[in-house]
């Protein structure tokens, strides 16, 4: 049990949203020159266009959104109290992405991409020498 | 300690720090506005009028026509209260404010490439500009938020938040209307429009069969007092409900929202046409995603744990918030200081733009939205930092209401404190408008030395626009040449305490102030020429308050919908303004009764109804110099 009075003073750098394609959820892929010297770009850019991929699964309207649109909209939206919807699959399946990607490629490299959702879809947040134990 | 600290920490949910003003119930299941109250009447009108129908005429009709109508009727009934329990207390698509971390990668961001051009430091530009779908658009920073908003969202000054793709704030639903409940808003206006003609003819076919049975409408009328009652009701609902469902389904279809069509986003402006960047391009298209489209889930993770870290990052935003003088970048121009309600009142009630306040919930709505702007007290274009913020409670508004005196007094009020903020804003427009760009034209002029301000003021006074503001053009200079720092409206105060000792208790108001307790000053200068127009505004007070308000050219105003601020809003103005009253019964000039009041009024009318159209930040202060000019023509 260990407080830190302040923010320890390690880095953080804000992936910004990508709005040219209108207001879908899509992140940047602008390699941030802070972490140049801790990650090569391709990695970097692999990590966002599989995020970005994610969220156009999640937006896009298919057969099964929409059917599930409807149901929702004929149970008078009682159906929302019991089933996740799409959305909330495809966001599960960011996070399980991230933590991986976390593990495997940027904790080594000293490294924490804070699951997008965690900062409401606005930014994805790289910490920079951050404490691992910390969560 | 931390032992005890722990398990308190574990069974803390987020919604317990939540930052906006927003309320929750069933430990954050449930989310709403703060303010509720319409919310209750909307279910009472509706359950109500749905009860009487079910007690009174579905027996008769189930027995005489078909048992279909009390099943058809209870099943609207049912999907009209899911949609309306569902668009109130689900979340309209909060965006969460930033952390202190971003909010402060943010500042640096900002901040780096203005440092350069010092030799006068000036404040950063708070807009950024990103292509969408090949059109600019310009995202606004939030102050209270922390971050550039989103395109399409806007801040709820009544719930204190961002709201994603923001429709309006819905005082009938008692919530934000925004992305994530769209489409349970739009369900429940289109069912409640058939629910409303549903049971409207049904009412109607029970009284047209009683009476061919008897004959004698009376005898119907003591039959069946309730369905009479009920069609009154549905009769006078059902306009407003049915235009409401057509608007939003063309709105829909277009794939807009209520805040952009009435901004006019899309609408072609000086010749240059800007289509809509968002829409599909198909009607269907985008009737399909909005209303059966993916749902994204809330952002705000209101039932979620709070941790170690997301209370220090509250906390300390919390610190910075409370804090009178903030260390960072943001505070000098636009400030916290929402968290400190007693200041916040002072300052709302000057800070109305001078037309919008046609209604209560509107000016509540207008004022809330000032909050996070108001240190910026001096510079007067606030409203073009919040031009997104637009109060659109009156759409909603069904026309059944009785208009509150009250409201005119304070109306007529903020006009006539609004007119020095409006030269004020003018002035400082002009000095800027080649070396600055965007929106922030005006947060300079504090930093401006007021010897600038003085000048241009009675240069501009001299010219035959702004001379209609006797009261206070000529006396406002005089003030300035005492005000030693450089605020220039509180300086004003405090000569004005210092000098005249008037009204120590309410003199709250900073903008009030200039003009009421100036033009005492003139009176006592005995500058006779300009009297009379200060007895006409008292004039037009005070006969305000008195007289019938002319119900075709105003808004509506709902009746039930008093809250809280704006009675306080009202009462203190009133003070204010009763002071100002008796003092001009007592002053020597004699107070001529003449057609000036009511010209005035007409221009407040004619400018209600102009900013309603154009609710631009730079046509906000386009309709105040229509007013100031059609004024001058009618006083001189």
């Amino acid at each position: 049990m260990t407080q830190t009075p302040l923010q320890p003073n390690y880095m953080k750098v804000f992936i910004q949203r990508d709005y040219t394609e209108g207001t879908s959820v899509q992140f940047q892929t602008r390699f941030p020159t802070e972490l140049e010297s801790r990650i090569d770009r391709v990695s970097f850019e692999r990590t966002i266009k599989k995020v970005n991929e994610y969220f156009i699964e999640a937006e896009k309207g298919n057969c099964s959104t929409f059917c599930e649109g409807f149901c929702a909209c004929f149970s008078a939206y009682l159906i929302y109290l019991f089933t996740e919807t799409h959305y909330e699959k495809c966001l599960r399946k960011v996070s399980a992405y991230i933590a991986m990607q976390n593990e495997l490629v940027y904790n080594p490299a000293g490294l924490n991409i804070t699951d997008p959702v965690l900062r409401g879809l606005r930014v994805i947040e790289i910490s920079i020498d951050r404490p691992l134990n910390r969560t | 300690m931390a032992m005890k600290m722990a398990p308190r920490h574990r069974s803390m949910r987020k919604w317990q720090l939540f930052p906006g003003r927003n309320k929750f119930y069933c430990n954050g299941y449930l989310i709403t506005a703060p303010n509720s109250s319409i919310f209750y009447l909307t279910v009472v009108l509706i359950t109500g009028t749905s009860g009487l129908f079910f007690a009174f005429d579905c027996p008769f009709l189930a027995e005489r026509i078909t048992l279909g109508i009390p099943i058809i009727g209870g099943i609207l009934y049912t999907f009209t209260m899911c949609a309306l329990l569902r668009t109130s207390f689900s979340d309209p698509g909060i965006i969460p404010r930033a952390s202190q971390d971003e909010a402060a990668y943010i500042e640096k961001q900002i901040e780096v490439p203005n440092a350069l051009n010092s030799p006068t430091y000036r404040p950063p530009p708070r807009t950024k500009e990103v292509l969408v779908r090949g059109q600019t658009v310009k995202l606004k920073y939030c102050f209270t938020c922390k971050i550039f908003r989103p395109p399409r969202a806007s801040h709820c000054s009544l719930c204190d938040n961002c709201v994603d793709r923001f429709d309006h704030h819905c005082p009938w639903v008692g919530n934000c209307v925004g992305r994530r409940n769209y489409r349970f808003f739009y369900m429940f206006i289109v069912s409640l429009a058939f629910l409303a003609v549903f049971v409207f003819a049904c009412a109607l076919t029970h009284l047209v069969l009683l009476q061919t049975e008897t004959r004698d409408i009376l005898d119907v009328i003591r039959m069946s007092p309730f369905s009479v009652v009920v069609s009154a009701i549905c009769f006078l609902s059902v306009w407003s409900v049915i235009g409401l469902a057509g608007f939003h389904t063309y709105l829909t279809s277009s794939d807009q929202t209520t805040n952009e069509d009435i901004k006019g986003s899309f609408s072609s402006k000086g010749g240059q046409s800007s289509t809509n960047p968002y829409s599909r391009g198909n009607i269907c298209l985008n009737c399909f995603y909005i209303l059966c489209g993916p749902l994204q889930p809330s952002l705000i993770d209101r039932r979620g744990i709070v941790t170690e870290e997301y209370r220090q990052q509250m906390q300390t935003d919390d610190k910075i918030n409370g804090m009178p003088t903030p260390p960072m970048v943001v505070q000098p121009i636009g400030g916290n200081a929402n968290n400190d309600p007693s200041k916040v009142y002072n300052h709302i009630n000057v800070e109305i733009p001078p037309s919008t306040s046609d209604n209560h919930m509107q000016g509540l709505y207008r004022q809330r939205s000032y909050d996070n702007l108001q240190n910026d007290k001096s510079s007067s274009s606030v409203s073009h930092l919040v031009e997104n913020e637009l109060p659109l409670a009156s759409v909603v508004v069904p026309s059944t209401s009785t208009i509150d005196k009250r409201i005119r007094v304070s109306q007529s009020s903020i006009r006539d404190a609004q007119m020095p903020r409006d030269l004020n804003e003018i002035v400082s427009e002009d000095e800027h408008r080649k070396s600055m760009t965007g929106s922030y034209n005006n947060l300079l002029v504090a930093d401006q030395p007021v010897k600038v301000n003085e000048e241009k003021t009675s240069q501009d006074v001299s010219q035959n626009v702004y001379s209609n503001i006797p009261p206070t053009s000529p006396s406002v200079p005089i003030i300035l040449k005492n005000a030693a720092a450089d605020h220039v409206y509180s300086n004003i105060d405090e000569t004005i305490k210092a000098a005249n000792g008037y009204m120590s208790d309410n003199l709250d108001l900073d903008l009030d102030d200039p003009l009421l307790t100036s033009s005492f000053i003139k009176k006592k200068e005995k500058i006779n020429n300009n009297s009379n127009n200060h007895q006409n505004i008292y004039n037009t007070s005070s006969t305000d308050s008195s007289q019938p308000v002319n119900k075709s050219i105003l808004p509506s105003v709902s009746s039930s919908s008093s809250t809280t601020g704006t009675q306080i809003t009202s009462i203190e103005l009133k003070n204010v303004l009763n002071v100002a009253i008796q003092k001009s019964n007592h002053a020597p000039v004699e107070e001529k009764p003449s057609n000036v009041p009511a010209t005035l009024r007409q221009n407040t009318m004619i400018d209600t109804a102009l900013d309603l159209d154009s609710l631009d930040g730079s046509s906000i202060g386009n309709n105040s110099q229509v007013g100031l000019v059609s004024n001058k023509t009618a006083i001189v």
